[in-house]
């Protein structure tokens, strides 16, 4: 009898205190009125818990509060395709109106996606594309080319265009990071950099200590290592955390992607030099907007459609953006070209996200 | 007669579980060293022994509850939830001097065990389900206590850093740290009457209960043990990395398990040795962290690894074999004189 209630009391709290914080569950009487709304939106990053996506669901808000959506971020804890896949399947049953996923992975997304679509639920694309064939279209935050060639350049201007130099990635899968990557070594055969040499390139699964861990390898195994190329948001300031911790600030030079708000005292320490960064909170708001006119039937995805949004965002000034062809020849939209960061900005935008 | 006695205490030595596990860590050492000489710099071994040390800990705790014929799967959450409140705690409160946050740490930590050892002492559900449950539990407050933000390096304070850099006597604390767990739980397994009864336990729970062993009270005892050093390292795994994000330690546990089960902990439970767990991690630290050092192609690499603990596996399976076998014989012979 005791043994049963003390199972019953600590089975209750621990639910009270999983449920006290989760707030209210989305409810998924979606309305299928189409060209009416309010419309559910089903917003799908590539997990949870990541300052990056966080900031993506802040612009994605502020696009659903305009035209009274409404709006709920569900994925995967795990960060896997297989959480997401799930994840899918669970808001088609939901009925939602319409979803905007950033892929876990192009191809093993695409089934799932495309059971949404025929289920007459449209599927948007941001940060991490699914196949042409499951979406309606993909907000694409910058061009692979500028991202890998600008990220090159970058490295190469802080070291002075000599040295061997190595990349941290995410996971060996994972779409963008494949891109950029090879975009990187495209722009390193210009004869400027032949000096720079590309002597690894490692994977850090998109976790810190793991990430830590391959820069403090890279560091010992490469003792003449100038520069290390963070492909990610937690491969970056994981980096910036081992040259922190072998005095090698300055001497060894660091480039990537990062977010303001993490990277803030590496740059002002001068451990990082220089990263890059789209203006994430645009991007949720083009790829928010985008997925309400699907719902509406405004929007289609064809080539040469136009979009117009309710504010200007940092890479269209007039709010308007065309459907274009990308690098692999799909349509897609594009962003617009991504910021950098360095001291002069970083305190500013460090605020802000 | 001294050469005797040096034979035997070698032959002692041999049949020890741990024995092929040790050569094995020579083995790889061998040649990890004879690819890259960097391999045997003070600093390559401070790096590997800082990460093994958080690892060896947490595999202690691990390695008492698979004693018991249980399993700890909440570890890696446990070590995520408190890193996280208490890197929240101090970025709200950077003059809270180290040691406080140290405390609270190891006090999340054991919150979340008793939790576990209620669950499975009182309340009789199977380990596996309960820490599979509070796994994803622990897991999910993580994300809540944190607002999806993540604690970055300009919230860490200077005195925070020092705990994973900071020394004692000349050595690096996590590694001071690791050796008195080590020595007080060895201490505790085989001197103590707490300590054997945990073994007893996990050899025959069964006979363990007719000679009066209250298993409730080694249940709760071993997850409370386990989810302490987790809690305790969550705060050093913290101060190490700089950082404190929603999927810190994801998947730790698996490493934790491995650690004691390369160590020659019997997943079935009733077997198993601090010094082994040791070695286990040990021979973790060396495979994760020098890797690196042999120039492959980053996607070989972890199947390098795996090959590498199967190998070991394998070898110390068959050495044990081996040694059963001839102290088997000798019984034998024994018999018949």
């Amino acid at each position: 009898m005791k043994k049963s209630i003390v199972l019953c009391v600590c089975v209750v709290l621990l639910f009270g205190a999983s449920l006290l914080f989760a707030g209210t569950p989305p409810k998924g009487e979606a309305t299928k009125a189409k060209g009416g709304g309010p419309f559910t939106l089903a917003w799908v990053p590539k997990g949870l818990g990541h300052p990056y996506f966080i900031s993506c669901y802040e612009g994605a808000k502020e696009a659903a509060k305009e035209f009274g959506d409404k709006i709920f971020e569900v994925g995967p804890d795990d960060w896997s395709v297989e959480g997401q896949i799930t994840v899918i399947e669970s808001v088609i049953d939901q009925k939602v109106n319409a979803i905007g996923i950033a892929a876990n992975d192009m191809d093993a997304l695409a089934p799932v996606c495309k059971k949404a679509m025929e289920a007459g639920i449209p599927v948007v694309a941001w940060d991490a594309a699914v196949n042409q064939s499951a979406r309606v279209t993909f907000v694409n935050q910058a061009s692979f080319e500028g991202i890998g060639r600008g990220l090159a350049s970058a490295m190469g201007e802080v070291t002075g265009y000599k040295g061997e130099i190595a990349v941290l990635s995410a996971t060996p899968q994972a779409p963008n990071q494949r891109k950029w990557l090879s975009w990187v070594m495209e722009e390193l055969k210009d004869p400027k950099y032949k000096d720079v040499k590309l002597v690894d390139v490692v994977y850090g699964d998109d976790m810190t200590e793991k990430s830590y861990d391959k820069a403090l390898g890279l560091i010992k195994a490469y003792p003449n290592l100038k520069g290390i190329i963070g492909l990610s948001a937690v491969a970056t300031p994981a980096a910036c955390a081992a040259v922190t911790d072998k005095g090698l600030i300055g001497e060894l030079k660091i480039v990537g992607f990062g977010i303001p708000s993490t990277m803030k005292d590496y740059v002002l320490e001068g451990t990082c030099q220089k990263f890059l960064l789209w203006n994430t909170m645009d991007l949720g708001y083009v790829a928010a907007t985008i997925m309400h006119k699907c719902c509406t039937g405004e929007f289609t995805g064809k080539v040469g459609e136009t979009i117009k949004l309710g504010r200007p965002t940092m890479g269209e000034p007039d709010g308007v953006y065309e459907v274009t062809v990308g690098e692999d020849g799909d349509p897609y939209v594009l962003l617009g070209p991504p910021m950098e960061f360095d001291k002069s900005n970083i305190e500013k935008w460090a605020a802000i996200f | 007669m001294n050469s005797r006695s040096y034979k035997s205490r070698l032959r002692e030595l041999v049949r020890r579980r741990e024995f092929g596990i040790f050569i094995i860590i020579v083995i790889v050492m061998v040649l990890v060293g004879l690819r890259n000489p960097i391999f045997f710099t003070g600093d390559n071994w401070k790096d590997m022994l800082m990460y093994a040390s958080i690892l060896a800990f947490i595999s202690i705790g691990q390695m008492m509850t698979i004693v018991t014929g249980g399993i700890d799967l909440s570890v890696g959450s446990v070590v995520a939830l408190s890193g996280m409140s208490v890197g929240i705690i101090m970025r709200d409160n950077p003059a809270l001097p180290p040691v406080v946050l140290i405390l609270l740490g190891t006090v999340f930590g054991l919150g979340c065990g008793i939790i576990n050892g209620l669950l499975i002492g009182k309340g009789k559900v199977h380990p596996l389900i309960t820490t599979l449950a509070t796994m994803s539990i622990y897991r999910g407050l993580v994300v809540v206590v944190s607002r999806s933000r993540w604690v970055v390096y300009g919230d860490i304070t200077k005195g925070f850093k020092l705990i994973a850099r900071g020394n004692i006597l000349g050595i690096n604390n996590l590694m001071f740290a690791a050796l008195i767990i080590a020595v007080v739980s060895y201490y505790f397994l085989n001197h103590t009457r707490k300590g054997r009864e945990i073994y007893a336990y996990g050899d025959h729970q069964e006979a363990a209960k007719f000679v009066g062993i209250n298993s409730t009270r080694i249940n709760i005892l071993v997850y409370a043990l386990s989810g302490m050093l987790a809690g305790f390292g969550g705060v050093l795994w913290v101060s190490r990395v700089h950082t404190a994000q929603a999927n810190t330690a994801l998947g730790y546990e698996m490493q934790t398990i491995a650690s004691c089960v390369i160590g020659g902990v019997s997943i079935f439970g009733g077997v198993g040795s601090v010094f082994g767990v040791l070695l286990g991690t040990l021979l973790f630290g060396i495979i994760l962290n020098s890797l690196e050092l042999i120039g492959i192609v980053d996607f070989w690499k972890l199947s390098v690894q795996g090959f590498i603990i199967l190998v070991a596996v394998i070898f110390d399976a068959v050495l044990s074999h081996r040694v059963a076998e001839q102290m088997r014989k000798q019984r034998r012979v024994f018999d018949a004189e």
